[in-house]
């Protein structure tokens, strides 16, 4: 009964233990996956961070090239205006420009200091510029020499394609900073793209191992709660077990202390359970079984099982209590566990019975030695009774033989009714003994058939018989010798007693079995009796009808009635004077044949 | 018929009345006339051995025992039994002739070997018809064994 449920606990247990881990593992792997994302995402937007600087600096770059070649119009339109009228404030604007241009310049070469293909673009722009400013500053020195309109011709002669140098050069680190730009932007936008799709799978698998994880842990929140439901159960059908339970219940230490005791014990001894834990078992038990339980109790100790030990408890009112214990020792927890029953009503029945079979056994003793004494009364009997008779009888025909002629015919006559009471008197030793042998004969049942039985003692019987009629007899159980011999007594005794009634005699033979009791009917139609003597009839030596009328020694019906006894049946007689008789005996029906 | 005769039967027979009855019988018949009757078992013992009593007996061993069953000292059967035992007495024939028709004796003499059992009728007629026939049958109609040269 414990078993399977053990078993089922067990694969339960690792069921769950399975799915711990499985979540477990599943929510570490959601958690490295968010981890490397965040860090991919932290590295993406370093990167994005950088390439937004990059691209910053790249604007800065243009807008100050730009920068430098407004400051460089400015010049050239400084210069330009000194030469249209001479104007000094011109002048000092140009110089002004170039000025603003050359700090421009440094600060693009500045801004371009790790790009060395600007460095040398923009070196040249400075040259360029510089160029540009000597001959502004050798047109102002002919214009102071020679007149503002030599100085304009020789501008014209120079001056437009100097500047234009400058512009293409400024344009040519414009567009090389346009291309940084746009392959920054593209290398933007790649990273973008890059970090959008990790986002997206990383984002896509850590949900997926969650819901796995998620499920994982579903279940081994299912199957936790449907295991503590079960133990829940068990631990109720253990606890309403140990609590209901009729049987005493007990849980003790190795060392004999009671640990646990369940309710019955109060209802059994009266004690309260409280005053029992803790305490020595041996301090309840009878002082004649601590030995006993002593020796029970160490071999418990040593593994062996406790079956059907019996010993005596102390209850309340200081009366003992017969237990029958079994027990278990678990030695790795150290501690007994034993459940016992009360057996004293048991037990004061077994020493009523014993007390009963002692007496029995002395009845049956006495019994024996009565029977004992019967058989060598009967013995006795038998040899000693008969050879006084034998001697009468003998002494007598002896004194006929020798003496017969002269003998007068009244001593003839005395001793004839000698010879004849001693014919008597042997036949009644003769019955007498066969009365004690089918009183103690030991019986042997067996199926018996009974119209057989009857037929056959009829050979028993003296001719001239009546007509008698064997009707179908069920078989009974019993023994077939001592059976044998109630039909011939029975017989014998009808046939007598009709005999008066001469041809019409007639003797009837019947019976029935009913509910498992056969009943025998012997029925005649001779000289009937009173049944007012009814109760004398199967008495021993008792007869209801002159011995000169009717011979016999009355001993054949009690041998008739003590075998029927023998045999749990009843017999019984109805009759009425000159009406015939008839004689009904029950035993028991044969039990049936096996198919 | 001299008393050197070899003697034919010897009844063993403590009621003085059953031996008186049953020489009566076998002599009146004719059936046998040289008769011996003890009248117990150590008796017989002594007799059929020669021994006590009976030392200078010379007619040799009978023919026939009659054995009563319950007789005072040693009853027919620790006769029969000692009897059966000796080598010089083991062939003689034993009659057991008693009241007692218990099926215990009955058992107890044929186990020992008794040669047949007869229960005395109460009828003194059937009483001496009995004998006659036991007397005419072993001691007339029987073939003894030849006696043991031993």
């Amino acid at each position: 009964m414990i078993e399977p449920d053990e078993t089922r606990m067990r694969a339960g247990l690792d069921a769950t233990r399975r799915a711990r881990r499985r979540s477990l593992v599943g929510a570490f792997v959601a958690l490295a996956l968010l981890s490397a994302l965040a860090v991919n995402g932290w590295l993406g937007n370093q990167r994005a961070a950088a390439t937004r600087a990059a691209v910053a600096h790249s604007h800065a770059v243009l807008r100050h090239t730009l920068d430098v070649e407004s400051a460089f119009a400015r010049m050239a339109n400084g210069h330009r205006g000194f030469l249209v009228n001479g104007d000094a404030a011109a002048l000092a604007d140009r110089d002004a420009a170039y000025a603003a241009t050359k700090a421009r310049l440094d600060d693009v070469l500045r801004e371009t200091r790790d790009n060395s293909y600007q460095q040398a673009r923009l070196a040249r722009v400075a040259t360029l510029v510089d160029e540009r400013y000597a001959q502004m500053r050798a047109i102002e020195a002919i214009a102071a020499r020679d007149g503002l309109d030599a100085a304009r011709a020789h501008f014209r002669s120079t001056g437009a394609r100097s500047g234009d140098a400058v512009r293409a050069a400024l344009a040519m680190a414009r567009a090389h900073e346009d291309a940084l730009l746009r392959q920054r932007d593209r290398a933007s936008a790649r990273d973008t793209a890059m970090l959008d799709r990790l986002l997206l799978v990383g984002t896509a698998l850590a949900f997926l191992v969650l819901v796995l994880a998620g499920l994982a842990l579903l279940r081994l929140l299912n199957r936790t709660e449907a295991i503590g439901e079960e133990l829940r159960r068990q631990s109720q059908d253990l606890h309403s077990l140990f609590r209901l339970s009729r049987d005493l219940i007990c849980v003790s230490s190795l060392d004999g202390r009671f640990l646990r005791l369940n309710p019955a014990w109060e209802r059994t001894l009266g004690l309260p359970v409280a005053q029992m834990v803790g305490r020595p078992f041996l301090e309840f038990v009878h002082p004649d079984d601590i030995a006993a339980t002593r020796a029970e109790t160490a071999a418990l100790a040593e593994g062996h099982e406790t079956v059907s030990f019996e010993n005596r408890y102390r209850d309340a009112d200081g009366r003992w209590r017969w237990l029958l214990w079994n027990a278990t020792a678990d030695r790795e927890a150290g501690v007994i566990y034993a459940t016992a029953r009360d057996i004293t009503e048991r037990k004061h029945a077994e020493q009523r019975i014993d007390a009963l079979n002692v007496e029995l056994q002395g009845r049956s003793q006495a019994l024996e030695a009565a029977n004992k004494e019967l058989e060598s009364f009967s013995y006795s009997v038998s040899h000693d009774l008969r050879a006084p008779l034998r001697h009468v009888d003998g002494y007598a025909r002896m004194l006929v033989e020798d003496a017969g002629d002269r003998l007068q015919p009244e001593d003839r006559r005395y001793l004839d009714t000698i010879t004849e009471s001693v014919r008597r008197m042997g036949a009644l030793i003769d019955d007498l003994l066969a009365l004690s042998r089918y009183g103690r004969k030991p019986l042997e049942p067996q199926r018996v058939d009974m119209a057989a039985l009857a037929r056959d003692s009829l050979r028993d019987l003296q001719p001239p018989l009546p007509e008698i009629r064997i009707g179908a007899l069920p078989a009974a159980q019993g023994d077939p010798a001592l059976l044998r011999q109630v039909w011939s007594n029975l017989l014998s005794n009808a046939v007598k007693y009709s005999a008066p009634r001469g041809d019409q005699a007639c003797v009837e033979v019947e019976g029935e079995a009913v509910d498992g009791v056969a009943r025998y009917r012997v029925r005649d139609n001779g000289v009937g009796f009173d049944m007012r003597h009814a109760g004398k009839l199967f008495g021993v030596f008792q007869r209801l009808h002159g011995e000169d009328r009717f011979e016999g020694t009355g001993v054949g019906l009690a041998i008739v009635q003590r075998v029927v006894h023998r045999h749990g049946g009843e017999v019984r007689a109805d009759a009425a004077p000159e009406q015939g008789a008839t004689f009904t005996f029950e035993l028991p029906a044969a039990t049936p044949l096996a198919a | 018929m001299n008393q050197y005769q070899h003697v034919e039967i010897l009844l063993v027979e403590d009621s003085s009345a059953d031996a008186e009855m049953t020489l009566r019988t076998l002599k009146k018949r004719g059936i046998a006339n040289d008769i011996d009757w003890v009248k117990d078992g150590v008796e017989a013992l002594e007799y059929l051995r020669c021994e006590g009593a009976w030392a200078d007996r010379r007619n040799g061993l009978p023919r026939l025992v009659l054995l009563d069953l319950k007789m005072p000292r040693m009853d027919g059967l620790e006769v029969l039994r000692k009897l059966k035992q000796d080598p010089r007495t083991r062939t003689i024939p034993v009659v057991m002739m008693t009241s007692s028709r218990e099926e215990g004796d009955l058992v107890a003499s044929y186990s020992l070997g008794v040669n047949s059992y007869i229960v005395k009728p109460v009828d003194f007629d059937s009483f001496a018809e009995t004998v006659a026939q036991v007397g005419m049958y072993w001691v007339l109609a029987n073939q003894t064994a030849p006696a043991p040269t031993a």
